[in-house]
């Protein structure tokens, strides 16, 4: 133990003075900033809804979608419905005795077009008698679909930003520095050994993603989370990171030989990034990217109704692989980091 | 006692052996100087010795115990010196010592202590990257000391040094051995060899050349012959006397008789000479 603290009093002391518990104080900062006074609640959405032009006889559907309160731009002259649909921000809909057509600007989803066309067969066959909505059962897989503002959405994904990124490109620069300075050649004849190399710089950026995290999520949710399991999983995730990052760092010789790497880790690091903004994008195997757990469990984390059976899951599978890369850093820092080249 | 037996070690990639069937036998409080040139195969043979490089061919032991089963407690007992300077550059003097003895689970010596012996005390809190090459080459060597090694591996130890601190290294190497420390010293300069090693080897191209106390090599290989500065009237001559020829004894004992003798020099031959004779390369 007592060699475990010596190597890591090395660690933390070149970490201070390399300025990287500076920058993480630094990013902390920044992204309390920006998601109490930069980031909205609320995102205005430049797609402003339905434009309708009623063309029937009579215009006889204009009053009924007025009193539905629909939220739909409802026109009778062609003119103001061009007019309203030069804004480019609408989708449009022209109705007429013999059914509906679709204006489209070009750039909506496949789904909104969709649900709009849908929306207004559903409409028209009310009118008819048709409809069968009496059928139509509405069930959750989420029993607490709850929905988070946009504020509360970025928090986990710029915590996993911070834990997942700056902790593997922490973790490898401190092996590219101990190389050039040699320093690691020192270590090699010591008594230290390989697992105390390795646990030591883990505990160190395990305790600077504690700290980040504490500090961020008080000054952003508060009190809204379950800080002991959040903590938690955060500890998980740091050592399978730091781990992740050692292991690949060894086969490199100096940072930017490593850059091609990194680019590659933080692109499929911030693939899951995309599901959570439109869960439509997802792939088999995307459970195992550490990012994807951070940022769903936290997100789950921060609803109401939250319990300690949904933690299990991301605990566990972050758990097998951070002792799968555990093992396979200390076997590659053993034979390879320590030794001289052969 | 260290010994090692037919020590073979082949890179990748390279055609000839690096090191091919090196002999030789260390005592305990021995200081025992590895004398070759750059790419001699010296760092090889040291690194094998102290576990960096995987022992493919031959046979190391320390004691009775061979290095493949030499554990983490071998490097409790072990002090590397290494010629290039290797320190966190991020800390000070004092924290690169203090952090480092807290890796051993021995007892170590007081940091300040050995800061003021290699004359870095005063510079104590200033960070190492601030430290010249010199006092960096200090640093490493208080670190390979500070934990009371029974072995201690130097390669270079007084490369860079002023006289001053180049003396008070030796010193310390010279008391070491006094504590019955055993030393293996890797260098290429003749002088450091020949005034601290009680033997030497000589390395060349992966292969030992010459081994033997400097004394006893230099009567091997060098020539036994004296020169005389003596007086003639105002002017001053010098002979010099082959002693391995009986009349050029008779000689310099007429002259010593006769004449008026200023100086007398012995003609041994330097171990860089004797290196040169062996094997046609110079040392530096």
């Amino acid at each position: 133990m007592g060699k475990f603290i010596h190597a890591l009093k090395i660690d933390m002391t070149v970490a201070m003075r390399n300025g990287i518990v500076l920058i993480t104080a630094i990013v902390a900062v920044a992204y309390i900033l920006m998601v109490n006074f930069v980031i909205p609640e609320e995102l205005n959405s430049p797609f402003a809804g339905q434009v309708i032009l009623d063309e029937s006889t009579g215009a006889k559907y204009s009053a009924i979608f007025t009193t539905m309160e629909s939220g739909a731009l409802v026109y009778t002259s062609r003119a103001d419905f061009d007019k309203e649909m030069d804004k480019g921000t609408a989708l449009g809909l022209i109705i007429d005795d013999n059914g509906f057509t679709v204006i489209q600007q070009g750039y909506e989803g496949t789904e909104t077009v969709n649900s709009a066309r849908a929306a207004m067969q559903f409409f028209l066959d009310s009118l008819k008698g048709q409809d069968d909505l009496e059928r139509i059962e509405v069930q959750s897989l989420n029993e607490y679909p709850a929905d988070l503002n946009l504020k509360e959405r970025m928090v986990p994904m710029l915590l996993a930003s911070d834990v997942i990124l700056l902790g593997f490109l922490f973790g490898t620069t401190m092996i590219f520095q101990e190389r050039k300075e040699r320093s690691i050649t020192a270590y090699r004849v010591s008594p230290a050994g390989a697992m105390t190399y390795l646990m030591s710089k883990a505990t160190l950026n395990v305790m600077m993603a504690l700290v980040f995290t504490l500090a961020f999520c008080l000054f952003t949710i508060g009190f809204g989370i379950n800080y002991v399991a959040l903590l938690l999983l955060i500890c998980v995730v740091a050592f399978l990171i730091t781990f992740i990052g050692i292991l690949l760092g060894q086969f490199f010789s100096s940072l930017s030989d490593f850059m091609y790497i990194m680019l590659g880790f933080m692109l499929i690091m911030s693939l899951p990034v995309f599901t959570y903004m439109n869960p439509n994008f997802r792939f088999v195997g995307m459970e195992l990217i550490p990012s994807y757990q951070v940022i769903f469990t936290v997100d789950a984390m921060m609803k109401p109704g939250w319990d300690w059976m949904m933690l299990v899951r991301p605990m566990l599978i972050m758990s097998i692989e951070m002792l799968i890369f555990c093992f396979l850093a200390l076997t590659v820092t053993r034979r390879h980091l320590l030794k001289e080249k052969r | 006692m260290i010994r090692v037996q037919n020590l073979t070690h082949h890179y990748n990639g390279n055609d000839t052996d690096a090191v091919h069937e090196v002999n030789f036998e260390i005592a305990k409080g021995e200081i025992f100087g590895f004398l070759g040139p750059s790419g001699a195969g010296k760092s090889t043979v040291q690194n094998i010795l102290i576990g960096l490089l995987p022992l493919q061919k031959g046979a190391v032991t320390y004691d009775s115990d061979s290095l493949k089963d030499l554990n983490k407690r071998f490097f409790e007992k072990i002090g590397v010196s290494f010629e290039l300077p290797n320190v966190y550059e991020k800390l000070t003097g004092y924290e690169n010592l203090k952090y480092y003895a807290g890796l051993f689970s021995r007892k170590t010596d007081d940091p300040d202590k050995i800061l003021e012996r290699v004359g870095l005390a005063d510079a104590r809190n200033k960070k190492a990257q601030d430290y010249s090459k010199g006092m960096k080459q200090r640093l490493v060597f208080a670190r390979a000391i500070i934990n009371n090694p029974e072995i201690l591996f130097l390669d270079e130890p007084l490369s860079g040094l002023d006289p001053a601190t180049a003396r008070e290294i030796k010193e310390i190497i010279r008391e070491r051995k006094r504590q019955n420390n055993t030393i293996f010293l890797t260098t290429h300069n003749m002088f450091v060899a020949e005034e601290l090693c009680d033997r030497v080897a000589f390395i060349n191209e992966g292969k030992l050349v010459a081994m033997d106390t400097p004394k006893n090599l230099k009567l091997q290989y060098g020539t036994k012959s004296v020169k005389v500065e003596y007086k003639e009237g105002t002017i001053v001559k010098s002979e010099i006397f082959f002693l391995d020829k009986g009349h050029e004894k008779d000689n310099l004992s007429q002259l010593m008789k006769t004449k008026d003798i200023i100086t007398v020099h012995s003609q041994e031959a330097t171990l860089e000479q004797i290196f040169i004779k062996l094997t046609g390369r110079e040392l530096m």
